[in-house]
């Protein structure tokens, strides 16, 4: 099921949550409504965690995790590192990672088995994936751009990505993650889809502009209710293409 | 609808940067003004450049001139997130539907304009007015009206503000003019000329007659932004900063950030002031300067004294 969400009048849900499939991390925001939408969303299956990082409520470009692990940037302090470390479940390591680019949201994507990451990232960052977050590697970029964390958002039964990104890199990228991939938008036509969706195996949360084909291509790709991709072909054709020729 | 004539430029008072090229569009207006002097412009530039890197003595580093065209459109559907960007502190921190709102100017094609540097760029300033009667049932109009009389909640223009959005309704148009903090002055008067022909033309060309009679304004209800001037005693102990505190705020000097506000605001039938309360607010504090907002009516029979005294404050 995919949820709309809002964030202080923010529709970039993807730069104040992190959501994962054994928890989730939220922003420290004005009013209650955000923490609520995940809590009434998530409660009882994994827990949701109020962290800031840095000091800053961009908790969502600033980190990356799995259900295997969490990277934190090292601007990261100790007091919020500890409150991470002891909300999450106790197989989820919580690990510091000193990094010139700092943002690890904007520059690594991942699932639970492998994971995208920008072309300049460290080779001692890029081994700390492969170990805390348990994947297999790739430095790739997304329509020629390197924020790979920024303009996609997969998970382990599909991925989006962004709109301007080429047949041949679709399936090019397609083969490397092992799931089906889509090039769409989110929130109203925003390309950044990193910032404008959350996702995990079974539940995503969007912006509230987001329009009801852009949910329903999001539902349909991650799996969410049921639906098989070739829906999209099938069904929803009328409302997506206009011509054929 | 009829095509916009040529107007003649009024030539910049410093040799800067700023070219407007008018053309009649079609259908799309494209507005700006031709510049004439247009070779003269391109020496002095390159006289200012030589000037100051002769003299080997001066601190300045040499100045680039840019050269920027600001161009005049109707909202398209594409400047959805520009121009909610630019909406976003319309009414501070309250969480209210600022995309309906942006709908609603889009929609609204007749009247409205936007500015931008170019086609494809998102825009700089916008500039449109909405009929209150005509739009009233809109969650975000109702949204608005909510967070305006809870602002004028003790204040004697309260019941004015009630009854433009009550009985006058039909004749108020609420004028949004936003733009980013640095856009020029220059661009304001070519934006306000194009707004009061097209409230004109509409109440001639629009397909009804409900519609027509919407653009037949009386008022103009208009919210902005402007900063009032904190005296520095006011750290002083208790007694002293209570008594300040009064007078401060009786003598507050108000400062506009859109320069044309200050003449709204002498034309103004009525008006008054509320403090922000979001995040900027604590940040312009320290500056010996409070953010404010300010709420105004002004009459439309003063739109050309208004577009004069505009003029003359260019120049």
């Amino acid at each position: 099921m995919a949820t709309r969400a809002q964030f202080e009048n923010s529709n970039e849900i993807g730069v104040f949550s992190k959501l994962t499939n054994a928890y989730c991390l939220v922003a420290i925001g004005g009013s209650e409504n955000f923490y609520s939408t995940f809590e009434a969303e998530l409660q009882d299956v994994i827990p949701v965690v109020k962290a800031s990082i840095a000091g800053t409520r961009v908790i969502g470009r600033m980190c990356v995790g799995n259900k295997n692990g969490l990277l934190l940037p090292q601007a990261t302090t100790d007091q919020e590192l500890l409150h991470i470390r002891n909300c999450l479940p106790d197989k989820v390591v919580v690990q510091r990672v000193d990094e010139r680019l700092s943002a690890l949201g904007n520059c690594i994507a991942c699932n639970d088995y492998v994971s995208l990451i920008h072309t300049d990232l460290d080779r001692e960052t890029e081994e700390l994936v492969a170990d805390v977050l348990g994947v297999e590697v790739f430095r790739q970029t997304i329509a020629g751009n390197i924020l790979v964390g920024s303009y996609s958002q997969f998970t382990n039964r599909g991925g989006l990505v962004h709109p301007h990104t080429s047949i041949e890199d679709l399936d090019e990228l397609s083969s490397l993650l092992q799931v089906p991939l889509v090039a769409g938008t989110v929130n109203r036509g925003s390309e950044v889809i990193g910032a404008g969706l959350v996702v995990n195996d079974w539940t995503a949360f969007c912006g509230l502009d987001t329009t009801a084909t852009e949910l329903s291509v999001i539902e349909s790709v991650f799996k969410l209710r049921d639906a098989q991709p070739s829906n999209i072909v099938n069904e929803m054709r009328a409302s997506l293409i206009d011509t054929m020729s | 609808m009829a095509a916009l004539g040529k107007r003649k430029a009024e030539k910049s008072p410093t040799p800067s940067s700023e070219e407007e090229e008018e053309e009649a569009g079609n259908g799309n207006e494209v507005t700006s003004g031709s510049e004439e002097l247009d070779s003269d412009e391109s020496t002095d530039p390159e006289d200012e450049l030589n000037t100051s890197s002769d003299s080997e003595h001066s601190s300045q580093p040499s100045q680039e001139i840019v050269d920027v065209d600001f161009e005049y459109f109707d909202p398209k559907p594409n400047d959805f997130h520009g121009i909610k960007a630019l909406l976003r502190t319309y009414l501070d921190d309250e969480t209210w539907d600022i995309s309906g709102f942006t709908d609603l100017i889009l929609a609204q094609t007749t009247v409205g304009t936007v500015v931008k540097a170019d086609e494809d760029e998102s825009p700089i300033a916008l500039l449109t007015a909405l009929n209150i009667g005509r739009y009233q049932k809109c969650s975000c109009m109702v949204e608005i009206h909510k967070y305006l009389r809870v602002k004028s909640a003790h204040k004697v223009e309260s019941a004015l503000l009630e009854d433009f959005w009550g009985k006058y309704a039909r004749e108020v148009a609420l004028l949004i003019s936003e733009r980013l903090v640095n856009a020029p002055l220059e661009l304001a008067p070519p934006l306000y000329q194009g707004l009061f022909e097209e409230i004109l033309w509409a109440t001639e060309d629009e397909p009804t007659q409900e519609l027509r009679e919407s653009f037949k304004i009386k008022h103009y209800l208009y919210l902005t932004k402007v900063f009032e001037e904190v005296t520095e005693e006011k750290s002083r102990d208790k007694e002293q900063r209570k008594k300040q505190k009064e007078e401060s705020e009786a003598t507050g000097q108000l400062i506009y950030i859109k320069p044309e506000d200050e003449i709204l605001h002498e034309l103004s039938s009525w008006s008054f002031t509320f403090p922000v309360t979001g995040d900027g607010a604590a940040a312009n504090q320290t500056k010996g300067l409070q953010q404010l907002r300010l709420v105004m009516a002004v009459d439309a029979k003063h739109e050309e004294k208004f577009q004069a005294e505009l003029k003359k404050l260019i120049e």
